[in-house]
């Protein structure tokens, strides 16, 4: 870069330079985020940090420290139980005339029952992956219909962001 | 300060693991912890998550391939127990999601870890308000915590989208703030 010429004739006051960074810092802070505080006002107990690393590496060391079974012989009463379950089994079923349950006896409701006393945690990523979205309409799965006016008004009134849409770009611009 | 490849090795090796695992809490767990609290809110609960998030990256550190780094990696498992934390809370307590957000914002009043004066206790109540995506990014952004790159890292979306929900944070915020 070119330097100023020395004689100019031009002046800046004194300690101008030192200042400005923080000066266009703060300004541009001022513009994004004007009148929200800068500290969220938390606090943490004295010496937290300390005895939270040690809690972990107690219960780290607790997890590694092998188990000592009180019982050897238990192992082995295990595999005489299994080998006489699969015994009885095998009669049981030989002797019943009834036909074995198979997933369709289930009731809708235990199913829904299951997912919903249970931390299932599917998101909706998860659950659109294993649905097939293409070949089934919305309508077959919801009780009261929804039109595409609906669906419209819905995400505009409540997508902020089009990332959340999970559109394929293609998808987005057709 | 120990350089994170270096650090990752001796995680993953028996001889040296424990030393590396100190060294790991060390680095991070002021960073992690305001990370996850100003998710959860309540000390306790951060604590709760802190703990569990140590103790998940001990047990999986093995699955980690370094192909991001250690302290996205983090982040991410911190970010994603905080979530889960507060959805399980939630369930257990029969309330959606949102209300229980709305909940913990109010009970910051009673709160002996909460300091901050009235404009603080609206700015958490205005957070609550936002959408998942916005509060992270908001929460991350605006205390100069993370880089947008680094964000987008954690978070695994684009810095483009990012920025944008950040923008519309900043403004949901200020709004809520400028109200009554």
């Amino acid at each position: 870069m070119k330097k100023t010429p020395k004689n100019s004739g031009f002046k800046t006051p004194e300690g101008y330079f030192e200042g400005v960074t923080d000066r266009i810092l703060d300004r541009i802070k001022n513009e994004e985020g004007a009148g929200i505080p800068e500290k969220d006002g938390f606090t943490i107990p004295e010496g937290y940090m300390d005895t939270m690393q040690k809690e972990v590496l107690t219960k780290v060391k607790a997890s590694e420290t092998p188990v000592i079974s009180l019982h050897p012989y238990r192992k082995h009463l295990l595999v005489a139980a299994s080998i006489a379950a699969i015994f009885v089994l095998v009669i049981g079923l030989q002797w019943n005339d009834a036909q074995s349950i198979t997933f369709d006896d289930l009731a809708n409701a235990d199913i829904e029952t299951y997912f919903e006393s249970r931390e299932i945690g599917f998101t909706s990523y998860e659950i659109a992956e294993v649905i097939p979205v293409n070949t089934i309409d919305l309508n077959e799965f919801m009780e009261t219909g929804v039109n595409d006016e609906n669906i419209m008004e819905y995400l505009e009134d409540s997508i902020d962001d089009i990332e959340e849409l999970n559109l394929e770009l293609d998808e987005e611009y057709q | 300060m120990i350089a994170e490849e270096t650090l990752v090795k001796e995680l993953q090796q028996k001889e040296t693991q424990a030393k590396a695992f100190e060294v790991l809490i060390n680095t991070y767990k002021e960073r992690l912890y305001w990370h996850i609290r100003r998710i959860v809110l309540d000390h306790d609960d951060a604590d709760d998550v802190l703990q569990n998030t140590f103790i998940k990256v001990f047990r999986n550190i093995e699955k980690f391939k370094g192909d991001s780094k250690l302290y996205s990696w983090l982040y991410r498992i911190g970010t994603n127990e905080a979530l889960t934390f507060l959805k399980t809370k939630a369930r257990k307590l029969g309330v959606t999601n949102d209300e229980l957000q709305e909940r913990n914002a109010n009970n910051l009043e009673a709160d002996v870890y909460f300091d901050g004066d009235a404009i603080q206790l609206k700015l958490q109540k205005a957070i609550a308000t936002l959408p998942e995506k916005q509060k992270l990014v908001f929460t991350m952004k605006y205390y100069k915590e993370l880089k947008y790159e680094e964000i987008s890292e954690i978070l695994e979306t684009s810095v483009g989208g990012l920025k944008a929900s950040y923008h519309l944070a900043v403004k949901k915020v200020e709004a809520y703030l400028k109200e009554s």
